[in-house]
């Protein structure tokens, strides 16, 4: 007969399945751990950590935290408008240039803040010149961290909202005219609640990024969670009470996701295709206040810090541009590079087996090995070594070696971390690429004889190069800016730029932190530049 | 003698210097509702978006009940106006339950007032126990009736409904058009709507405005619109029929290639001049018996239900259409015979046809 021969299998769904909950299993790992520490037998340090370093440093974290969003929502929310409602002089300027603080990692701003402001800065020293008795308020202060964390925090806010700003139904505006809202009434009645998903998402992100900070709150001397992790692990040799304190942190940081997930369910779109937000233009003193607020925020978060950067990386260009550079540049680059590959792979499996397996715990699976996301880098590094101490241990026990670490040196240790870190950096791109390639094309494919691995080869890379590019640029230059993994599980002397500034902001070298952090800023300027024009959010 | 609801006055709208439509006058009655019809892009909406007061005018001056709210020089806030408005995708607020979507504009309103005319209003347009639903679990049917409410709570002194039934299916579209009508007829509301849609316009309106060409070419009754169109574009917009040459005999007759052609009324046209008859389907019979007269080929013929549409070429290679009876059935390719009967003759010189359309 013709048609007696079967039709080729299109995939082998139990290997999908295989690697969908190995992925799980190896990326929700240190969170089990970490929970699990809290069932570890009292020990020495427990009584002070139970009646001081909790109770503080969850306070400070939960205090900063809402003082950030706050701080951010406020310095966002108006340039957002401002941008999206309005053109004035340089708006397509601003536009784009305020997104740039993106670039700059909070501890970088941080630094350089505190090294301006500090007592013996260079603002303060002058003020005394003129005034011996002038004192600006304490820079290194829960204050100081709010306000710098604003406004290194609020481009997450001023992108979402200008989104979400700008795609306003112009006729719901009108309708509210008709029905005898005045412009104020409009701005808070009509405007602000179609926003309001957006700023929840906005609020959300920055509250996650200030609970994952450690090198700028580090800068500030303040003992956030995160801080106390690495304070536990390096100061008390204490890997249980590290692991403690971090489940406090996994547990805020469930609650964070769990928000997050019922505003997505909460959000409701109303389908139609509006007309956009009219743009009204300003002119005269009302234009160059607004070119002046943008100004404003734009020097206070990137203009001054960088020229600051600058000033302090050609005074010790000479003197520290020494043979160790090159090796910091190396290291983050090849650590960057390697943990973008992995993470890309890894994305890749994740949201192909998700598509071939078309079942809704499939999706559940990916989500699961993406929360890594909402986890400070502290708790990741802390949750990813006990396992692999433990997994030492018995290695050692077999073959007998006498070299006290195996795996816990290596690579493999902070890559693990970083790439549970930024997986959902890369499985975003990665899943939206997959989705505008459409199971028509899929069949086109089949049916002519192109299935399996071909078809991934043939069809699917080709027209996912983009996204895999997008995701792979994203991961390089977060792990570039990444802290607390890298210093808390890298082999021994094994230095990065980013662990080359805290090294050097610990001792409170400014001007010696400058000119690593002026490279890990160019390595992030890239997307700013390659894909912030046409995107609108770059994470 | 009252005032009009709406009066514009020699309306002019621009749009970054490029001007949308000019020297637009017309008046609105109280109770009375007003079509604007208009291909897109005509410059109708411009002209419904300058009423509510989100357009100044270039020129001119639009009055609502005798006072003028728009100018060169003034223009009175949107949301002082009292004028409401109604857009084809219904701009429901998305975060607002069905009750708080109608009770948006009723701020002055005590609780219980508002309560009531809430209540009242869900009931007028027939969705009561539908209040504390969100909107996007309505219809798209129920939407519009939503918006419609929302547009009437604080009893506006005109409603301005921008495409209403585009977002809806065709099915819907004639039914409700009809519903909404006599809604509005019943509550005494002055309405003034915009569309692209002639059928529609005639199912709603008392008096419609053709938009073309960047002026309001005719503001007539539907049925004026259609048997006494003020010049061609108009003839053209409305309704289906074809142009075909004809001469002037006498002040009440034309000669065309289909034979004598009667007018009522007499024309103003001088003897002799070339004139452009607007033949209506339905202007044409079929001439089922024997003898002479203009014949004509059928070239192509669409069944519509009740009757046919024919096309027809004449000898001389003019193209007519012809309304005739579904049981009156001839094939493609036939020949048959035509008469005119012709109630209205619907004529322009050939002259003024050629300045238009330049």
């Amino acid at each position: 007969m013709l048609f007696s021969q079967t039709l080729p299998r299109l995939a082998l769904p139990s290997r999908w399945w295989l690697g969908l909950v190995l992925c799980v299993l190896v990326m929700t790992l240190p969170q089990w751990v970490v929970l699990a520490s809290w069932l570890a037998p009292a020990h020495e340090h427990w009584p002070h950590l139970r009646d001081y370093v909790l109770p503080q440093a969850t306070t400070t974290t939960v205090l900063l935290a809402l003082g950030v969003v706050v701080g951010s929502l406020l310095i966002g929310v108006p340039l957002a408008w401002l941008i999206a409602r309005y053109r004035f002089a340089g708006h397509s300027i601003w536009r784009w240039a305020l997104m740039l603080p993106l670039a700059m990692p909070a501890y970088v701003l941080a630094f350089v803040m505190v090294g301006l402001l500090d007592f013996s800065g260079p603002l303060q020293s002058q003020l005394r010149l003129w005034w011996p008795e002038a004192r600006l308020p304490e820079i290194r202060s829960l204050g100081g961290a709010i306000l710098v964390l604003s406004l290194s925090f609020y481009p997450y806010v001023y992108l979402l909202a200008r989104d979400a700003f700008a795609s306003h139904s112009q006729q719901a505006l009108e309708v509210a005219a008709s029905l005898g809202l005045t412009p104020r009434q409009r701005w808070w009645r009509v405007i602000m609640p179609a926003a309001r998903p957006a700023l929840v998402a906005a609020a959300l992100l920055v509250t996650m990024e200030t609970l994952a900070d450690f090198g700028a709150v580090s800068v500030f001397n303040l003992d956030t969670l995160s801080v106390a992790i690495y304070k536990a692990w390096s100061g008390l040799f204490s890997l249980t009470a590290a692991s403690q304190i971090a489940a406090v942190v996994v547990v805020l940081a469930l609650l964070l996701m769990a928000i997050e997930r019922w505003q997505r369910g909460q959000r409701r779109y109303s389908g139609n295709r509006n007309q956009p937000l009219a743009i009204a233009r300003l002119s005269g003193w009302r234009s160059i206040l607004a070119c002046a607020l943008c100004g404003i925020v734009w020097l206070l978060a990137f203009g001054l810090p960088l020229a600051q950067l600058l000033s302090w990386g050609c005074a010790v260009v000479a003197s520290d541009l020494d043979s160790r550079f090159p090796t910091f540049i190396l290291n983050s680059l090849l650590l960057a590079g390697l943990a973008a590959m992995l993470v890309v792979m890894l994305a890749l499996l994740l949201a192909y087996g998700e598509r071939q397996l078309q079942r809704p715990a499939a999706g559940l699976l990916v989500q699961l090995s993406a929360t890594g996301y909402a986890m400070p880098g502290a708790v990741l590094a802390v949750g990813f070594f006990i396992p692999m101490q433990w997994f030492d241990q018995q290695l050692l026990a077999v073959t007998g070696s006498s070299s006290p670490t195996l795996l816990k040196g290596t690579l493999l240790l902070i890559l693990l971390g970083l790439a549970t870190r930024f997986l959902s950096v890369g499985l975003a791109p990665l899943q939206a690429g997959l989705q505008r390639i459409s199971p028509a094309q899929e069949m086109a494919a089949a049916s002519l004889g192109v299935v399996g691995w071909r078809r991934l080869w043939r069809l699917h890379l080709p027209l996912l190069a983009p996204s895999i590019t997008t995701a792979a640029l994203l991961c390089f230059v977060d792990v570039m800016k990444e802290m607390p993994i890298t210093l808390m599980t890298r082999p021994f002397g094994w230095d990065t730029l980013a662990v080359r500034v805290f090294e050097m902001t610990s001792e409170g070298e400014w001007q010696r932190a400058a000119l690593p952090a002026l490279a890990i800023m160019a390595a992030g300027l890239l997307p700013v530049i390659v894909l912030g024009r046409g995107r609108s959010l770059p994470s | 003698m009252t005032l009009p609801v709406l009066a514009l006055h020699q309306l002019c709208l621009a749009f970054d210097g490029q001007s949308v439509v000019s020297d637009v006058s017309f008046e609105l009655r109280s109770g009375a509702i007003g079509a604007l019809l208009g291909a897109s892009g005509s410059g109708k909406s411009s002209l419904l978006r300058a009423i509510a007061g989100f357009v100044p005018p270039l020129a001119g001056h639009i009055a609502v009940d005798g006072v003028v709210v728009s100018s060169r020089e003034y223009l009175w806030p949107a949301h002082q106006r009292g004028i409401g408005l109604m857009f084809q995708d219904h701009a429901l607020f998305p975060h607002l339950r069905v009750a708080d979507n109608i009770a948006f504009g009723l701020s002055a309103f005590s609780r219980s007032e508002r309560k009531a005319r809430v209540a009242e209003l869900l009931k007028l347009v027939g969705l009561e126990g539908l209040g504390q639903r969100w909107p996007h679990q309505l219809s798209g049917g129920q939407q519009q009736r939503v918006a419609l409410a929302r547009a009437l709570a604080p009893k506006p002194r005109l409603l301005l409904l921008d495409e209403p039934f585009a977002s809806l299916d065709s099915e819907l579209r004639t039914r409700l058009a009809s519903e909404l009508r006599e809604l509005l007829k019943a509550q005494c509301t002055t309405a003034l709507l915009v569309t692209h849609d002639q059928q529609e316009a005639f199912a709603m309106a008392d008096q419609v405005g053709v938009v073309a060409a960047g002026r309001l070419q005719q503001w007539a009754s539907p049925y004026t619109l259609y048997h006494e169109p003020a010049n061609r574009l108009v003839a053209d917009f409305i309704g289906e029929g074809v142009f075909i040459s004809a001469g002037v005999v006498d002040a009440t007759s034309l000669m065309t290639e289909l034979g004598p052609l009667r007018c009522r009324y007499a024309h103003s046209h001088g003897s002799g001049t070339q004139l452009q008859v607007l033949l209506r389907p339905d202007d044409i019979v079929l001439d089922d018996r024997p003898g002479d007269g203009p014949r004509a080929t059928i070239e192509a013929r669409l069944f519509r239900g009740a009757d046919f549409l024919y096309r027809l070429r004449l000898a001389s290679g003019t193209l007519v259409l012809a309304l005739v009876p579904s049981h009156n059935e001839h094939e493609i390719g036939e020949q048959i015979r035509l008469r005119l009967q012709a109630d209205h003759v619907i004529a322009f010189p050939t002259a003024e046809l050629a300045s238009l359309m330049r």
